[in-house]
Parts: C-alpha cells; structure tokens; sequence
C-alpha cells in the first residue's frame, strides 16, 4: 500500500493552468487568427409550392390515402399534401402526369433553409468559392463563333447557374455562436471537478442529469407509450394528433384487447406509489424478469456457449490458402482440370491456437474450485492467472484508448469549435 | 505531514518516492498538454490496417452492389468521439459501394448521431441518394434486446414507422423486407448494452447464415466482443484505431476531393492518442519504480 499523497500546492498547479492555456490559446491564435466561437451556416432560400397527390380512381374508391402531415384532418380523409420545389425536375414531371397537382388559393412560400457548417475555415473556404463562383458567371458569355441559339443557351445556362449561386449564402449565426459557448462553459464546468468538488461542476451535473432524465421520459413516451399502447388503444386519435403515418391496422379489436395487458401492467407497477398494496407491483416484475430471463437463457447458450465451443475447437496446425505454384498450374493444364490452391503452413495461426488451447484449459482449471490448487493442479492455475491478467491489461489498454478518445474529442470541441485554433 | 517527509530518504531513492506521492492533478496537467501540444502542432500518423479493420472492409466488399445494409447506431453523444469515425466512414464506404442503407438505433439518443452522419457524409458525399430509396432512418425503438428478437421475426413487429412518421409499408426500399434475415448485412456501431452483443446473440445466433454481421465498438466494450470474432461478427472495429485504420481503407478505394477530413476524423485523433499513451506507459512505469523504491519505508510499499 503507498502512502497518502503530499499536501496539494494549488497555487502551483493553477498557475501552471493558466500558464499552460495562456501559452496554448496564443501559439495557436499566432498560427490562426481570427474571433473564437465563430459559427457559420449555409442559407439557401426555397421556394415551396402546396401540391396534393391525385389518386388514382380506383385507388382512392379502395383506399384512402393517409393523412397529410400538415393537414391533420377529422372525418373522410383527404389527399396528402405536400410542400414541394416545383422546379424539381421529378416534381415537374409528376405535375405533368397528373399525380400532383396545385393547391389552388395557396401562395407560394419562401423560406431559408438553415445547413450548420462544421467549422469556421470550412465556411471561410465555401464563402471564397461561392464569391469566386458568382464572379465567374457574372461575366457574359463570350458571343465569338457561336451563333444566336447557342449563345441563349450558354447565356440561359449561366443565369440559371447564377441564380442558384446567389441563392446559397454563409452568413454567421449567432444563435450557434451562442450555442458554442454553453456547450464550452459546461465542458470547463465538468473537467473543473479534476481540480476539486465545487459549485460549477454541481449545477452543471445537475444540468446534464436533468436534460437527460427530461429526454428519457419524452424518448420513452413518443417511441413506445405513443405507438405501442395509445395507438393500439385509440388509433384514430392518435393518428389525427400524433402519428399522421399511423398504419392502418388490420385488426384493431384484436390490437385493443391485447395492448390492454400492457397497460393492466404498467398501473399495476405503478401502484408501488400508492400508500397500501405495494405487493401488486411484484406481479409485473416477475412478468418482465421472467420474459427475460427466458429470453437471454437461450440466446446465452447459443452464443456464449455452445458457438464459442465450436469457435475454439480450432484444428492445431493452421494452414493458409495460396494461389496454385507454377508446377501445380503445369500439370492442372497437363490433366485439362483447372489448377487447385495451395496451402501454405501458418507460424502465427498455429501459435495463436496452441496458445489459445493452453489459455482455455489453465484459466478453466484456475476456476475449478472442486480441486484443491496445489502441485500440477496449482501450477497450472498459476499459468491461467497469467493469461487472466494479460487479459485485463489488454482490457485496460484499451480503456485507457477509449476514455483518451473521450477526452481529444472535448479538447477538439474547446481547441476547435470554441477557441478556433485548430481546424 | 511533516512525520512523513522525515520518513523519507535523501539524494535520488526520495525523489523516486516523492514521484509516487505527486498529487494527481499534476497528472491530470500532463495529460492534457500530451493531448493539446499535439492536437495543435496537428501530429498526423500513418495507419496500417489490421485483420479485423480488413475484415470489416472485405465484408461490405463482398456482399453484391445495391444490397440492402442495415446499420444500428447504438451509442450516445458520451461515446462519440470514438465511434463516429467509424460510423462516418462506414455510412460512405456502402454508398459508395451502391449499398442502400436502413438506419436504426437502440440508444435513445442513437437517432440524432445517425442523422448527424447523414447529413455529414450521406447527404454531403452522395448528394444523389434518395429517402425512401436509397437510405431510410427507423430512428430509435426502446425495448434493448427485444427490439432485435421482433427483427428477427418481422420489421413492422418493431418498427409501425419511420422516424418521420411514414408507415413501414410505404417505404419502398423495405418493400422486399420483411426480417433482419433480408438485409446482406448488419452492422452494429455500440458503445455497451444493448449493441454488437446483443446483435450477436438475437440475430446471429437465430439465423447465423442470413447475413453477415460487423461491429464497431469502443475500447471499454471490445475485449467482451473479442471472443466473437470472427466466427459469429465477420468484422470488427476497436474504438478510435479500429476506426482510422478502416478510414484509411475506404478513403483508398473510395477517395473524396471535398472537404476529406470528415472521413479522416479517427486518423485525426490517433496523433495525440499516441503521445498519451506514452505518458501514461511512462507514468506506469515511474510508478513500478517509486513503489520499488519506497519498499521498506515506514508508510511506504511492501
């Protein structure tokens, strides 16, 4: 055991801190200038048209198509409408076909559609190319040995490309700017806690926990008390509020009476709230540990257990496959058959098999408590240590790795996104 | 305190035991700078592929062009840093191989980083991919392991709609689809329970020869994975190296012009790995050295 540490020089430490990110922040600010925190996305202004599908008459006496998803409906169910680019080719070739077609009394809507750029230089990059790019097509085409057709379709090009150009911008976005910041503020507020316990890191834990208990209790209502329970309960109701796409089901009696079980369950294991009968919560415990149990059982047993059986029934000596040798080829040819591979004595493959033989049986007998680990018995359990603690230092190898990962990936988050001194 | 420091030997064998008593925050300072001087001085190291990156690689390779992959994203924003890499470069290497890819996710939060990997790579590198078509997001489906047994028997046993709402049956690309057993391959991006394990033991084990099955994990999680490979996964990917390893085999054959370091982001990482992991062999060892040296002593190692 080693003894407990010295007393702890703050002062030193914390001037080695601010020394360190003093000295970091302004190397790094000395190769690249520029604000920190910047955010950057890339606008494209849309122009959306309301269309509706047209179904085909046979189709819509049969049935009825499902709800539109921005006009959730009551009573007979319309056609889905949809907010489309009608300058999309598909869409223009539909609209000629028949199986869209325009809401009338609609205007058309414009909006800008909002695309996060991964990182400062990225945007700075993608602005020059777009300036270079406008600039490049604001100039006319050149009219010389092109005769009048093509010279409006070479102008009609340009425009057209132009126009898309200038669609798209990179603007700075404040609203992510600010973003940056909470998310480098809470960082240094949860790395603080290296230092010692204090307030920061208190409120930011309590943050994250909160966020995250707030999200599991939102994930697990969409995704499984929406559509595995109400949806089988009242499914019209739950299409018309919730899930516009909400299958039809084919028997929703059978689908009420069964997804009545699950909710006798769910109160039943709420009932552990109530001030008596706190036993009848038991009952929906023993019905979810019994299911599974009976389920990890099997699958336990076929993949742990016997498919590793059959995996480490390795044969000793390995060989590889190799291409057929010139000889082999010459007399596949002599024979008129086609020339068989060649197989080629595997060093590695051998040695991994006798040491994985020797590895199964001593770390088996190192757990075989029936006999007492002295003389062979001992000494063989002795070699199973080893190759148990090889084991849990590779396993520790490569913890170290993944929490290292963990941490560049916040020093990438503060370094890049934040301070903007690396890429 | 001061009882302890006159414990202490003189001259170098108490400056070997002082190492050992170093309060810990001057460790956490030196690993900080390991990762920030070569995180700024953008330290790039060579990657040479192993077996199991290959083995990853070759399995997508192998299946035929146009298949259907369906890759679960079984991991959170705490597991990012390791796993995205690999997710990015995988979601790339079957578009570009002209696979058509079915995302889902057994982690709440599973659903944002597959999205995020859409929009970062699908939608950026194979602008020409189409929903619906080409690529569909189920989004996440609580239930762990229970999930996977209702693939292996029926998707719309899982799955009523996508994660935006369309209903399962009016997906084209899963039209043909009716089991886990219809998809080429799975792969299973995890960061623990439930992920590749439990892929391995409700899926593979119930149909071993339906489809091929990779994984990529992080390192905490691989050493339980290990034992699988390669009989039961095909492929395997052991956090951030695994990780650059296959980035360096995709970005080989399927190279990209604009903005590459959204698939170089593993090989990125491995340069300020390499420093750390000399610090913290280099802390080991001083270490071993101080309890040696502080053998005998009264409070001391014995």
């Amino acid at each position: 055991m080693s003894a407990p540490a010295t007393k702890p020089n703050d002062t030193l430490l914390w001037v080695s801190l601010i020394v360190f990110g003093v000295v970091g922040l302004s190397v790094g600010k000395f190769f690249r200038p520029g604000p920190i925190a910047e955010a950057y996305v890339s606008v494209t202004t849309e122009v959306r048209t309301l269309v509706e599908e047209v179904p085909a008459a046979n189709e819509a006496a049969a049935k009825p198509a499902d709800g539109a998803a921005a006009e959730p409906v009551t009573g007979s169910t319309p056609p889905k409408r949809i907010w489309v680019d009608t300058d999309d080719p598909a869409i223009e070739r539909q609209l000629k076909e028949g199986t869209l077609k325009r809401v009338p009394d609609v205007a058309q809507a414009v909006w800008d559609v909002r695309t996060p750029i991964d990182n400062a230089a990225t945007a700075r990059e993608q602005m020059a190319s777009l300036e270079n790019e406008a600039e490049k097509l604001s100039a006319p085409t050149d009219s010389t040995g092109l005769t009048k057709e093509e010279f409006d379709q070479r102008e009609a090009a340009r425009t057209a490309a132009l126009k898309v150009v200038e669609e798209k911008r990179i603007v700075s976005s404040p609203r992510d700017s600010i973003g940056i910041w909470v998310g480098a503020l809470l960082t240094l507020g949860i790395l603080s806690f290296l230092v010692r316990d204090n307030p920061f890191y208190k409120v930011v834990e309590s943050i994250l926990i909160g966020v995250s208990a707030a999200y599991w209790m939102l994930v697990a209502f969409w995704s499984t008390l929406v559509p595995d329970l109400l949806a089988k309960l009242a499914p019209d109701l739950v299409r018309a509020t919730m899930l516009p796409g909400l299958a039809q089901s084919e028997d929703p009696t059978q689908d009420f009476l069964l997804a009545l079980i699950p909710l006798g369950l769910a109160i039943m294991l709420l009932w552990r709230l109530m001030p008596k009968g706190g036993w009848i919560a038991v009952w929906p415990l023993a019905v979810v540990i019994g299911t599974f149990a009976g389920m990890r059982l099997t699958a336990t047993i076929e993949a742990d257990f016997m498919a590793q059986i059959a995996a480490a029934m390795e044969p000793m000596a390995a060989f590889t496959t190799v291409p057929p040798d010139e000889a082999a080829i010459a007399a596949a040819q002599a024979a008129g058959t086609a020339p068989s591979p060649g197989r080629e004595f595997n060093f590695g493959g051998t040695l991994a098999a006798i040491l994985g033989l020797i590895g199964v049986v001593t770390v088996l007998i190192y757990f075989f408590f029936s006999l007492e680990h002295k003389g062979v018995v001992g000494k063989t359990a002795r070699v199973g240590v080893w190759f148990l603690m090889i084991t849990f230092g590779a396993a520790f190898g490569l913890t170290v790795m993944g929490r290292m990962t963990l941490l560049i990936g916040r020093f990438e988050f503060l370094f890049g996104d934040w301070l903007n001194v690396v890429k | 305190m001061q009882q302890r420091k006159e414990q202490l030997p003189p001259g170098f064998r108490g400056f070997l035991v002082r190492l050992g008593r170093i309060d810990r925050r001057w460790i956490y300072l030196a690993v900080a700078v390991a990762i920030g001087v070569p995180m700024l001085a953008e330290l790039r190291l060579p990657e040479v592929p192993e077996k199991k990156a290959r083995a990853t690689f070759e399995a997508i390779e192998s299946i035929p062009e146009g298949s259907i992959v369906l890759l679960s994203f079984d991991y959170d924003p705490a597991s990012e840093a390791e796993l995205e890499p690999m997710a990015n470069a995988m979601v790339h290497h079957c578009a570009s191989k002209g696979h058509r890819i079915v995302f889902m996710a057994l982690w709440p939060l599973g659903k944002q980083m597959a999205d995020k990997t859409i929009d970062s790579v699908l939608k950026y590198y194979h602008p020409d991919k189409v929903e619906g078509v080409d690529y569909a997001q189920l989004g996440f489906k609580t239930g762990n392991e229970g999930v996977i047994k209702l693939l292996a028997n029926s998707i719309d046993g899982a799955y009523t709609t996508d994660a935006a709402g369309t209903a399962i049956s009016e997906i084209p690309l899963l039209a043909n689809v009716r089991s886990v057993g219809d998809f080429k391959l799975v792969a299973s991006i995890s960061a623990g329970y439930p992920g590749a394990q439990q892929w391995v033991q409700y899926a593979d084990s119930a149909m071993p020869e339906a489809f091929k099955l990779v994984g990529g994990t992080t390192g905490v999680q691989s050493s339980q994975l290990l034992p699988y490979f390669p009989t039961q996964m095909e492929g395997m990917l052991i956090a951030v190296k695994g990780a650059a390893e296959y980035e360096t085999l995709v970005t080989e054959k399927y190279p990209v012009t604009e903005s590459p370091e959204r698939l170089g982001i593993g090989r990125e990482r491995m340069g300020p790995q390499l420093v750390a992991h000399l610090l913290i062999i280099a802390l080991i060892v001083l270490g071993n050295i101080s309890m040696l040296a502080a053998r005998g002593l009264k409070g001391g190692a014995r």
